[in-house]
């Protein structure tokens, strides 16, 4: 029998184990999906999973807010990856910078590809340029959820999703179209 | 029926209508031309997104990798934040004017440089304690990146130069003539860090800047926020931010190594002329349309926000705890490190680090 996620997550804030790697097993196959989109490296998305999943781990949500687990992943994965793309962007721009403190260590760029499809990647390009609430709408519709489950994520009505999605669809597609104007840096193509 | 929002003609397209409403609309568009064509427009923009993000990405092949059990701090956070460090050692101007509170304000002003007048300050807002806020920024009903390309403001001097705040590394001795508190050692370092340090003092900055109605609401409406109601008496008011010496000591090796960063200063203050009303401001900024419920909620219960330092983190990382006898604040994430703030008998303290939470509160206990 299968236990419910709301009973599950009871289990994890007092500390069950068992609970925790069922949620774990229940849900890292969509978070690792929905990161790919956005970062799309193998590498990257694993590290962001399991941050998604520490956080779960160490903060369970619940008390007052969004028993909704799966909602609550997406949220923590999604602005898990957003801010990872943004601080890689953030360091290309300081390294090419002069006097800049130097930046040791190394660290996995989620915003290198290393050998991707080509179209592929210009997908995640173009839809790691648009604001972080339409990127979520996105990769959110196209891993099948319904726009109740999307508004939950993002924390709107379900008749507020329809609109949002107009509106990142319209600016994913002017952002698609002006690739080849795009500035260079790491990802310039052939 | 009226026609329809672009939203609904895409819950339409999606089949995410109830059956009555989508009779009902389907109804609608065989006779309006107008919708028709929207829908066409709508369809086709929805097709060429869909091409290519239906698409899934690569299939995860294989078992779901071991979960790796939680071990604090171990090796030290995997990216290291530079921009922490940039504000403390290049205290930009912009960036030396800390928390939510003044940050909002900024949003609501045009600011120009201003020759310093005397003027009857009425409201002074002071550092006494902090709050954290969680922010999601995905919620915001705004685009809050929009902020970082505000204008920044120009600082002026009591010479009326235009002058950033000067950085210099300086031995304790020197900071502590410098300085108008008693400076504070802390006892306990974690072993990684202790060995290198460097001591650095910013001078004080002040900055005045007066609101024009205009410039304010073109500014708000860029971020997408219509008919904000500036109460009257800020137009035209000039508002003054000080920020006084801040005297940083860096131990180990930032950024890439083990580190530890321990700040004191008095803390800013925001003066206002009595002539603004800033309870209206703050009633109008949290009523402000989709504003998440939640955070309005966090700010509304903040108590005494003319003395708190608003501090926005994302959700799961603070803690509200005890140092020195004293509320403070823990905010801590695996990438970012974790920093402990307080404030005690009118100087605030801060430290940041990439040690554990428990080394980083022994360390701040350990301050005398």
């Amino acid at each position: 029998m299968e236990l419910s996620d709301s009973l599950l997550i009871a289990g994890v804030r007092r500390g069950n184990d068992d609970a925790f790697d069922a949620l774990y097993r229940r849900y890292y196959r969509q978070v690792h999906a929905a990161l790919m989109r956005l970062v799309g490296e193998e590498d990257a998305a694993q590290d962001l999973a399991q941050e998604t999943f520490l956080r779960l781990h160490r903060r369970p949500p619940g008390d007052s807010r969004e028993p909704n687990v799966g909602a609550w992943l997406y949220r923590v994965a999604l602005n898990l990856g957003y801010n990872a793309l943004r601080e890689a962007r953030r360091r290309q721009a300081r390294q090419e910078h002069a006097a800049r403190v130097a930046i040791g260590g190394d660290v996995a760029d989620p915003a290198l590809a290393t050998e991707r499809n080509e179209e592929r990647e210009q997908v995640r390009l173009a839809l790691t340029k648009l604001p972080a609430n339409y990127q979520a709408a996105l990769v959110l519709r196209y891993q099948g959820l319904a726009y109740a489950e999307i508004g939950r994520v993002l924390g709107i009505s379900a008749n507020a999703v329809g609109t949002v999605l107009v509106r990142a669809e319209k600016q994913f597609k002017a952002r698609y179209l002006e690739h080849g104007a795009a500035p260079g840096g790491h990802n310039a193509l052939p | 029926m009226r026609c329809p929002e672009v939203g609904i003609l895409r819950a339409y397209l999606d089949g995410e209508l109830p059956a009555d409403r989508r009779t009902e609309l389907a109804g609608h568009v065989a006779a309006c031309a107008a919708c028709a064509a929207a829908l066409d427009n709508l369809r086709e923009v929805a097709q060429f997104a869909e091409a290519r993000l239906a698409v899934p990405p690569v299939a995860f092949a294989g078992p779901i990798p071991a979960f790796h059990k939680p071990e604090r701090f171990a090796g030290g956070p995997r990216v290291l934040p530079v921009t922490w460090l940039d504000h403390l050692t290049t205290m930009r101007a912009r960036g030396a004017i800390a928390g939510v509170a003044a940050a909002l304000l900024v949003v609501l002003l045009a600011i120009s440089p201003v020759r310093l007048a005397a003027q009857d300050f009425l409201t002074i807002f002071r550092v006494q304690t902090f709050a954290a806020v969680t922010i999601d920024p995905s919620q915001l009903p705004f685009d809050w990146r929009q902020l970082d390309h505000l204008p920044s403001s120009a600082v002026v001097a009591p010479s009326g130069k235009v002058a950033p705040p000067e950085v210099k590394e300086v031995t304790a001795a020197e900071a502590a003539a410098a300085l108008d508190f008693p400076l504070r050692r802390a006892k306990y370092l974690p072993a990684s860090v202790s060995g290198q340090q460097r001591n650095l003092l910013s001078g004080s900055a002040e900055f005045s800047f007066s609101v024009d109605r205009n410039v304010a609401s073109n500014v708000l409406q860029s971020a997408g926020i219509k008919d904000f109601p500036l109460p009257a008496g800020l137009d035209g008011a000039t508002l003054t931010a000080n920020v006084p010496p801040v005297f940083v000591t860096l131990y180990g090796a930032p950024p890439s190594g083990p580190f530890l960063v321990y700040v004191q200063t008095r803390g800013p203050t925001l003066e206002v002329p009595d002539s603004v009303d800033v309870d209206a401001l703050r009633q109008a900024v949290l009523a402000l349309p989709n504003l998440p419920a939640d955070l309005v909620r966090q700010l509304r219960a903040i108590k005494d926000w003319r003395h708190t330092l608003v501090v926005p983190v994302p959700p799961g990382t603070h803690e509200d705890i005890t140092v020195q006898g004293v509320p403070g604040l823990l905010i801590s994430d695996p990438d970012q490190g974790t920093a402990v703030l307080w404030q005690k008998d009118g100087i605030v303290y801060g430290l940041y680090g990439n040690s554990s939470r428990d080394e980083l509160l022994r360390v701040a206990n350990s301050i005398s």
